[in-house]
């Protein structure tokens, strides 16, 4: 018999008393108030001495059956939930080590898939340096052709991998200065920045955010990378960045604005899924998985991500980010 | 060199342009350990280790925890070279005593330049170190 049936026979047990006991109390009650309300004493004074005397019983029994019924439901319903809570836990030490054998599985498989690109990125190089002067044109072209292959593969690893982490492994959240955060990664952004000649400002106040600082530095870096990657050639490449109060309580609306390539309005949802890139990015090297984790890290902290664009003009990225506690 | 990938060892070797090192190779930590229990003299020990992460049988921190175990090789500085460059990883390599970590996932060129970087900062200092402790020896 399952547990559930068990407890649904055990309730069967326990009620049909209350509405009979009830009943009957009502009953003699009711006869006995109005035989005194009306003066008479129709049954007779040792009568209504018994008749009180067997009420009283029954008042007693039933408030000693009604407390038992309550003690037996109490106790079943504490061994319901010490046996849920239990079963939640085994569940839950099931997951984490699922989690685990995954986080394992994918370390390896990321370590055995890396391994071989090494080797060949390393010997490809070694012989492209000792041949030389040797290699005519063709050769060289051949060579950078390997070389750049194997930096995109090593990349595709390298954002697979992070994009099977985001939601699975728990991130430490804790309130993060935003200005900081941004100052490091145009810094770390520089020496691209000064082969493309763009400059980054930030054009507003930003307020301090809360959440994992790894994700938000992961969000920042790949659109504020994608901003500098695709800005083609305009007379002045320019990205700007800045925050205003969002309409979702708790939560900033951050921009990220430039006069680069832009993006057609059709392909405006389609780049933030999983390898889909639109044709006028295609020049530049890239996983097509930037924005999916960028996606994915928003919508798991509670916001939303967006684009607006026009092609040839530029685009502006929209994200909502939490803010720290007291922040206005 | 601890290191299981036999393409590995030659790119290392070939990293370090090795003619004038005298480079011994383990293919897993176990061995490492095996041969290094026999070392007898402090003259014996290596100079340096490098140790690769993601060793069969038993992982580089493993390796390094045992290694640190075996007389005269308590103060080796030991260099992890290694495919992941994960910060986690890094971290617990450096909790668990490593003296570098270079990772193996880059441009052959730089990753040259950065091994030889770190291994010649290393050697030099067990030389002077060595130096210095012949020189108290003298003086005593």
């Amino acid at each position: 018999m399952g547990r559930s049936e068990a407890s649904q026979n055990k309730k069967k047990k326990n009620i049909p008393f209350f509405p009979l006991i009830i009943f009957v109390g009502m009953l003699f009650t009711v006869t006995l108030w109005d035989a005194y309300l009306h003066g008479t004493d129709p049954l007779g004074r040792e009568l209504v001495s018994s008749l009180i005397l067997i009420m009283g019983t029954l008042f007693s029994i039933s408030a000693g059956l009604f407390s038992w019924s309550i003690e037996s439901r109490r106790g079943m319903l504490e061994r319901q939930v010490n046996e849920r809570t239990r079963e939640l836990n085994e569940k839950n030490q099931e997951l984490a080590e699922k989690n685990q054998e995954i986080e394992q599985f994918i370390h390896t498989i990321s370590h055995d898939l890396k391994a071989p690109i090494v080797s060949i990125q390393g010997f490809a190089s070694i012989l492209k340096s000792e041949l030389g002067s040797t290699l005519n044109e063709g050769q060289t072209n051949y060579f950078s052709r390997i070389l750049t292959n194997l930096k995109y593969m090593n990349s595709l690893i390298a954002d697979l991998l992070e994009l099977s982490r985001i939601g699975r492994i728990e991130e430490e959240k804790e309130e993060v200065d935003t200005i900081k955060v941004l100052e490091g990664l145009v810094a770390e952004l520089k020496p691209e920045m000064d082969r493309r000649r763009v400059t980054i400002e930030l054009k507003t106040e930003f307020p301090k955010f809360f959440g994992s600082r790894k994700r938000l530095e992961q969000v920042f870096l790949n659109l504020l990378g994608n901003a500098v990657k695709y800005i083609g050639t305009p007379e002045c490449p320019k990205i700007e960045v800045g925050c205003s109060e969002s309409r979702k309580s708790g939560f900033s609306e951050i921009w990220i604005r430039d006069n680069g390539i832009g993006i057609k309005k059709e392909y405006q949802e389609k780049i933030f899924q999983m390898f889909q890139r639109a044709p006028e990015s295609i020049k530049e090297e890239g996983t097509g998985i930037g924005l999916n984790i960028v996606k994915k890290i928003v919508e798991l902290n509670g916001g939303a991500v967006w684009v607006e664009s026009e092609p040839g003009k530029g685009s502006t990225f929209f994200f909502e980010w939490t803010k720290a506690c007291g922040t206005l | 060199m601890i290191e299981d990938n036999e393409d590995h060892v030659l790119l290392i070797r070939q990293a370090l342009q090795s003619g004038d090192l005298n480079i011994s190779h383990f293919q897993d930590g176990m061995s490492a350990i095996q041969n290094f229990k026999e070392i007898k003299r402090g003259e014996d020990a290596p100079d340096l280790i490098l140790l690769d992460l993601k060793l069969p049988g038993m992982d580089g921190c493993e390796v390094l925890k045992r290694l640190r175990q075996i007389r005269f090789l308590e103060c080796i500085p030991v260099v992890m070279v290694t495919t992941s460059g994960r910060k986690e990883e890094i971290r617990q390599a450096y909790k668990t005593g490593v003296c570098g970590y270079v990772t193996k996932s880059e441009d052959f060129d730089e990753f040259s330049v950065k091994l030889k970087c770190v291994i010649q900062y290393w050697l030099k200092t067990v030389e002077s170190a060595k130096l210095a402790c012949s020189e108290s020896e003298k003086d005593s």
